[in-house]
Formats: C-alpha cells, structure tokens, sequence
C-alpha cells in the first residue's frame, strides 16, 4: 500500500469513527446504517459477480436466509441474536453450498437462470411456512441485539452504527485478503480468459464455487444483523426490488472493484431514500439509472473517479511545469 | 525408450464430422516434434483434445508417462506437466506481464512431498525465470493489454513454461511475424528444447518446423498421412501433394 | 382420487401446457438467433396484457375482443423493436456481452414493471373471456375461453412455424441462428434480423399475455412467475429446440396442474424448480437441446 493510500483510507477511517458527532438526527442515522449494511451485501456480491464473475442472482438469497434464520431462531426458540448472527452467516454458507454444488458447473447463463430461481423459491417457501416465517406479513418483534443496558435497536442508533462499523471493517479486511491473495488471482483469470485460465491450472468449478460460498458468509450475517436492528423481516427481501437496487449498486459503483461498490451502495441508499416520496417514480428510475450506467458507463463511478483523477493529474503537471 | 506421450486410436468428431480419425502417435522425452498439414487436418483440435481445453476426445487413449489422461479435466492435465500455447494468442488483459506468467507458476505446480510438508516453489522465481527465458523481462510490470503480437506469443509461452513443464505444446507460435522475430522464435524453441523440456510444434511456416523439428508427423483430414524425419517428409510426394500450391524454404 | 378430478388435471394442464408453449417460444426463438436470455420477457408478457386490456376496455372504444387482439399484433411487434434497440442492441459487442445482457434486460425489467405500476395502477385487472359461457365436454364443463386457448395457441405456432420455413425472413432467422457469421459473409443484415427477430418474441409473448390476462388476475408484479414458468419450460425442452419447447410447455403445464391438484398452489413454484434442478443436474441439455457445460 502506498502512502496516498494509507492517507486516504486513515482520513476515511477518521471521519467514520466521528460522524456521530456530526450527524445527530434518527432519521439520517438510519439511513446511514442503511448505507453501511448495503456496502457489506454489494461488496461481498461484487467478490462473486464482480471478481470472479459468477453469474450469482442468489446474494439477496443469502441476506435474507441471514435474517430469516437469526430472527426465528431469536424470536421463536429464544438463542441469543448474537449467536444469531453467526448462525445466519453459516445459513448463508449452507445455502451457497445448496445451490452451488450443483449449479456451478454449468455455463454462466444458466447459473443466472437458475440463482434466480432459487431465490424465487425461497420466497414461495416463506410463504408456505408462514407459521415459522410470518409468512406474507413478515416476522416481526425480533430481540434485537444486546449487550448489559445497552440495546442494539432504533433507540440507540450511534450503538448500531459502531457495531456495524466494526463488522463491516471485518468484511472489507476479509474481502481485501481474498482478492490479494492467489484465490483472487485465480478469481480475475477466469472471468478475463476462462479457457486460458483453465489451460493454466485453473479449476473453473472450484474457484467460482469458493468465491460463491466465500461471499455468502458476511451477507448472511449483515443480514441477521439488519433482521435484530429493524426487529422485523418481510418477505420482500427476497424480491425484485431489493435485487435491482442492490444490482443497482454494485454495476453503478463499479463491478469487480471492491470499492466501487461499496461507494454505489452509498449513492444509490442516498438516491432511493431521496425519492422515497416519489413512491413507483423510485423504483423505476433505479432501473433507468441501472441500465443506462450499463450502456454508458458500464465502469461505474468507481471508473469515472479514477479518469477524473487521471485527468486532473495531467491538468496539474501541465500547470505545474509552466 | 518409453514415449513421454502416447495417443492410441484417437477419435474426435463434432456431431458427423470427424476432426481428428484413429490417430496414433508416440512422443520421445526430449525431442522437438513437428506437426504439419493443410487448415482444417486436425492439428489444433488434436492439441485441444490432448490438453483437455476446450474438450476431449471422443475416443481412445492418450497416455502420458504411462497414466491415461483422456478423461481428466484440463487444470489436471497442466498440473501433470502439459501445458500448451493457443493459435489465437491469448492472455489476461487485466494483468501485468509478470502476473501473466505467475499465475502458470502458482496453479501449476502442486508442489513436492518431502519431510513431511509440500513445498511448493517460489512462484516468484519461476515466473521471472520464465520472463527471461522468453526476452520479456524488461516488461514486467506492464500490463498485459495491447501487447504486439510478438509479445502477446512470448508472454503466452512464458506462463506455460512458469509451472515447468515436462511437454510443450506450441501451435502455430510463429504464424505472423516478421523475418526477425521468427528467427528469435526458433532459436528460443531450441533454448527450451535444450532445458531439457519435450516440445511439439504445429506450424506452417515451413522452414521454421524443417529446421528445428527432430521428427515430424503430417497430417490431413484427421489422419496421419506421412512420419519421419524433416528429410524425408520434404521429399515425400505425399506431403508435396497435400500442401500443392503451398510454398515452403528448406 | 376420482377420475373427474384426474382427467380435470389433465384437461387444465394441457389447456395451461399450450398457452405455456406459446408464452416459452418468444424466449427460445430469441435464444436461438441472438444467443441471449431475456430477463424482461416476463414483463413483455405482462405488458401485452395490459395493451390487450387498454385495447378492449382502458380505451373506452369497442373494438371487442377479435378486433383488439389484432390490434394487439403491429403493437407487440413494434415493442420488440423498440425494446431491440434500446436494450439489446446497445449492449452487443462488448467484451462481457453476457453478463451485459442479463443485468441490462433485468433493468429492463424493472423499467417495464413500474412503467405498468404508473400507467395502469396497482389495482388487480380481469380480461373477460374471448367467448363468454362454458360447454359441455364429455362430463366436465369447460368455459369457452379455455377451451379456445389450445386453436389459439397451436395456431399461432403453426403460424410462426410456416414464418420460419417459408418466408425470406424465417429463412434468414433460421440461417443466423446457425452460424452468425456465415450470414454476414453472405450479405445478410444480422443486426436487422435480430431485431425482427425481438419484434417476433415480443409479439408471442403479449399475444400469450392477452390470453392469460382472461384466465389470472393482471398485475404489474406477475412478470416474475411467467418469467420461471418460461425459464423452467425453455431449459426442460432444450435450449433453442422449438420442438423441445412445445414438448416441455405441455409437460410443466401438466405438471403444475397435478401438482397443484395433490399439494396446493403454493408448492408448485418450489417443484417446478426442483423438477428444473433435476434436468440441469442430470441432463442439462435438456430433451432436444445443445450442451451446456
């Protein structure tokens, strides 16, 4: 890491840890966890669809089995929602292996196919154990999280978010290894050149299987987590909705870029909480700016960012040397 | 001697056509095999089905050292110590020249038992012995996007040769160049021939697969039509008449 | 189990096959020349019923219902068209054109969803049936719509069948779903031809979405079940196969019928996908289809 990087990420780190201080009101605290809990669920899908290029429709799968699984488990049979939220993340992990085994071996296009239909079943399947799940009107007075007096929940939101900061640190950190490491480098090799990479030793199967399991993990626990903090889960999280703005954020942050997605789960919660008034108008602009990104930008603001950067480097040495 | 490779009666056909007819061939350890014939005989197929990627044959055996590898998945078959070049150069555009190379190094090699742990080789070492063996090393840290032609086939024999082969496969590595980088090419095909390393040539630029080839097997339409030394296949009529309208230089 | 009730899963699930082998072919026809799998059909199909209740009641004008079906066809031509050129066709010729046109015709999706949700209203709609009334078949009573649903499809399949063998375009369809380079080689106008080719699947789909609109509920949200049900047929039968798709449509049709006759409506989603898994684990390829792995 070089020192640009060290002083930006130390500055970034700074003005996390203080923004309590700054930002007082309930309403942007919890859109500000809101951001954060996305930035876990699109980073983590960006290690999988992103790096390793799996066509994986089954992320918001894993989230919601997270928080379905720690909130039953809570609310129904009394386990503490911390241990909650490591049994939601090894749910996910179950769940990746359920659909990866025997999926990952096909070609891309009918893994999408078949992640997508996954989670469709899902949603029938909270529908048919509505006894378990609540069914159509959700699971609701889930325990939230708790440590002595201090409560993890709407009324202590600079608690939530400093826990949530913490578990988001350990997911990027963990997010970061992987990429650096030889499993990341498998990663990239097989979405730029499959056949060249598997002409070099490559197992596609096997790397695309452990970045599809690797990427569940955090998701499902971001996801008990989001279950304990609103106290309620709703069968929409398995939808449409949530699937396109979570799309949303990791092709308008940047796909394959851990950072560009993380920025795109900012923009877009900021840019859906500002049209939350508009009702219908919101959802259909999320898929307009979607796709229009796609065609245009298909880099993302993380590409754009780094041009700009570019581009104003070039502007500065050219005044620089007059 | 026991042949380093062996296919037995090979076999691939795309739904009715046949690419590839009953072919049987032996490859001897250290020696630099050439493989010629008209477009269309079979000569990348039988690469293909001999290194797994993007297929396998339809039937027969191919041995090598002995174990049968016909049915094995192509990452296997690089680890065993197959590693082979494509026609169509090819490389990660996302990555530097030395990541290129390195990724052969780290995926192919599965490392030696001894003392009671793997050690596997310094994936490092390897890679940037590789990038010198091929003239590249002044590029290592480039990335790997719009690369010339010349460097894109370097680049593409350096990551084979990262995981230290036993067998090379190159098809067609001079198809392309000019005069100079051709002559480079070959004298390069002898440095890895005298490491120590077996390689099998396709190539059509003829003088190229004359001079450095030991052995050469002909083929057209998927079968086997001549063998033998770069002597006689010249001389042989029935090459001349596949390859009728072809020029060549001895 | 009676035989009424068998011989009812049977009649119903030949009657949902046919309509599914209709709604399935605008996929596979678009598989088949493009190479692409439309994440926004479902929506097409929910859009068609829409148009084909505008036509019939929205607009207030009495064209009845023949006359707004055939209205309905330059409609859902010219919304494949447009949905080629501003979806599709800007996406081609990338480097990752696959995951391009997944996550693009997703989008799409979405765009067409809420386009519905704005225009028409989250209320549920009803078209009223082609033929008003039932009648009697051997001993079951069988409302005319339905039974008009199976002519109806299978003559519009045979309609497009005749399309793709006789006329210069069906030819020219047929000739690029082969080999897309060869037909440029020889003069073709690929690009046109897959937006012909769009034109034709959404027109399939919004006529089978208008015959659907009479037999389920209307809603912006019901894209996302025609969508599996067109998935799971179109993979069943073999990707790009018309003949496995016609085969497959009346399987999943009877297979969600019976189905939903021994454990209810809401277990058919999940075994519809378990039976999808099956044929993707053992025989991916499906009963007609190309390989797969």
């Amino acid at each position: 890491m070089n020192r640009a990087t060290i002083i930006s990420l130390s500055l970034i780190a700074a003005i996390a840890l203080l923004v309590p201080a700054v930002i007082t009101d309930s309403y942007s605290m919890h859109v500000l966890i809101i951001c954060l809990v996305f930035a876990v669920v699109a980073s983590n899908w960006d290690l999988s669809m992103g790096h390793a290029g799996v066509f994986n429709f089954a992320h918001l799968a894993f989230f919601g089995v997270g928080a379905y699984t720690s909130g039953i488990l809570a609310k129904l049979f009394g386990l503490s929602p911390w241990l909650g939220l490591f049994l939601g993340g090894f749910a996910a992990v179950l769940t990746s292996l359920l659909i990866g085994l025997p999926t990952l071996r096909l070609r891309g296009m009918y893994v999408a196919i078949f992640t997508f239909a996954f989670t469709q079943v899902l949603l029938s399947l909270v529908l048919i154990w509505s006894d378990l799940t609540g069914g159509s009107f959700g699971l609701s007075d889930i325990p939230p999280l708790q440590i002595g007096s201090v409560v993890f929940a709407g009324a202590n939101k600079v608690a939530v978010y400093y826990l949530l900061l913490a578990i988001f640190l350990i997911s990027t950190c963990a997010i970061y290894v992987v990429v650096r490491s030889s499993v990341g480098l498998a990663f990239v090799t097989l979405r730029d050149s499959q056949d060249y990479a598997v002409s070099r030793g490559i197992s596609a199967y096997r790397y695309r299987l452990i970045a599809f399991v690797v990427s569940s993990f955090f998701t499902g626990v971001i996801g008990a987590f989001y279950a304990h903090y609103l106290e309620v889960v709703t069968v929409e999280i398995f939808g449409w909705n949530i699937l396109s703005l979570a799309l949303a954020m990791v092709i308008v942050g940047g796909l394959g870029t851990t950072r560009g997605p993380i920025i795109g789960a900012f923009f877009m919660t900021l840019v859906s909480e500002y049209l939350r008034s508009f009702f219908a108008y919101r959802l259909l602009l999320v898929g307009i700016i979607l796709f229009l990104v796609l065609v245009f930008a298909p880099g993302g603001i993380d590409s754009l960012a780094r041009s700009g950067i570019r581009r104003s480097r070039k502007l500065l040495g050219f005044f620089a040397k007059r | 001697m026991e042949p380093l490779l062996k296919g037995v009666k090979i076999w691939k056909k795309f739904g009715e056509f046949a690419a590839v007819k009953e072919l049987d061939f032996e490859i001897f350890p250290g020696e630099v095999f050439g493989i010629a014939g008209p477009n269309g005989a079979g000569k990348s197929t039988l690469f293909n089905v001999i290194s797994g990627v993007p297929y396998s044959a339809s039937s027969g055996k191919i041995l090598f050292l002995g174990k049968e590898i016909q049915r094995l998945k192509p990452d296997r078959i690089f680890r065993l110590g197959i590693a082979r070049t494509f026609q169509i150069p090819t490389l990660f555009p996302t990555l530097t020249y030395f990541e290129n190379t390195k990724v052969g190094a780290v995926f192919g090699n599965p490392g030696v038992r001894a003392q009671g742990r793997i050690h596997k080789p310094d994936a490092t070492q390897l890679a940037d012995a590789a990038l010198r063996l091929v003239g590249l090393e002044a590029k290592r840290d480039v990335l790997a996007r719009d690369s010339s032609l010349f460097d894109m086939k370097r680049l593409m024999i350096a990551s084979a040769l990262s995981a230290k082969p036993k067998l090379l496969l190159l098809d067609e590595p001079i198809g392309g160049l000019n005069e100079s980088e051709t002559d480079e090419t070959i004298a390069l095909i002898r440095r890895i021939s005298k490491e120590g390393l077996t390689v099998v040539l396709i190539e059509h630029v003829m003088r190229a697969l004359l001079t450095v080839s030991q052995r050469i097997m002909m083929l057209h339409h998927g079968e086997k039509i001549a063998e033998g030394p770069p002597s006689q296949i010249a001389r042989d009529p029935i090459v001349v008449e596949a390859y009728l309208g072809q020029e060549y230089q001895l | 189990m009676e035989a009424t009730s068998f011989l009812t899963a049977v009649l119903s699930g030949l009657l949902l096959g046919s309509l599914y082998c209709l709604m399935a072919m605008g996929l596979t026809v678009v598989w088949g020349v493009l190479r692409i799998f439309n994440f926004a059909h479902g929506a097409i199909v929910m859009w068609g019923a829409y148009v084909m209740w505008y036509l019939l009641i929205g607009s207030g004008t009495s064209l009845g219902y023949l006359g707004s079906f055939i209205m309905l066809i330059p409609i859902s031509l010219l919304i494949g068209l447009a949905f080629y050129g501003v979806g599709i066709h800007p996406l081609l010729g990338r480097r990752e054109v696959e995951m391009a046109i997944v996550i693009g015709t997703l989008a799409l999706g979405i765009v067409l969803e809420n386009l519905a949700l704005l225009t028409f209203g989250p209320r549920l709609k009803r078209l009223p049936p082609a033929i008003p009334g039932s009648s009697s078949l051997a001993f079951f009573n069988v409302s005319n719509h339905y039974l008009l649903i199976i002519p109806a499809s299978i003559g519009i399949l045979a309609i497009v069948g005749a399309f793709l063998m006789r006329t210069k375009l069906g030819i020219a369809m047929r000739a690029v779903a082969q080999d897309k380079e060869a037909c440029r080689l020889v003069g073709i106008n690929v690009e046109r031809v897959f937006a012909y080719t769009m034109a034709l699947s959404a027109m399939l789909a919004c006529v089978s979405g208008a015959l659907l609109g009479s037999i389920r509920f209307i809603t912006p949200s019901m894209g996302g079940d025609i969508l599996m049900i067109s998935f799971i047929v179109v993979i069943f039968g073999g990707l790009g196969s018309i003949k496995g798709t016609i085969a497959a449509g009346f399987f999943v049709g009877l297979v969600e019928s019976f189905s939903s006759l021994f454990v209810g409506i809401y277990w058919t989603p999940p075994i519809l996908f378990l039976v999808m898994m099956a044929v993707l684990v053992l025989r991916p390829s499906g009963l007609f289809g190309e390989k797969v792995t």
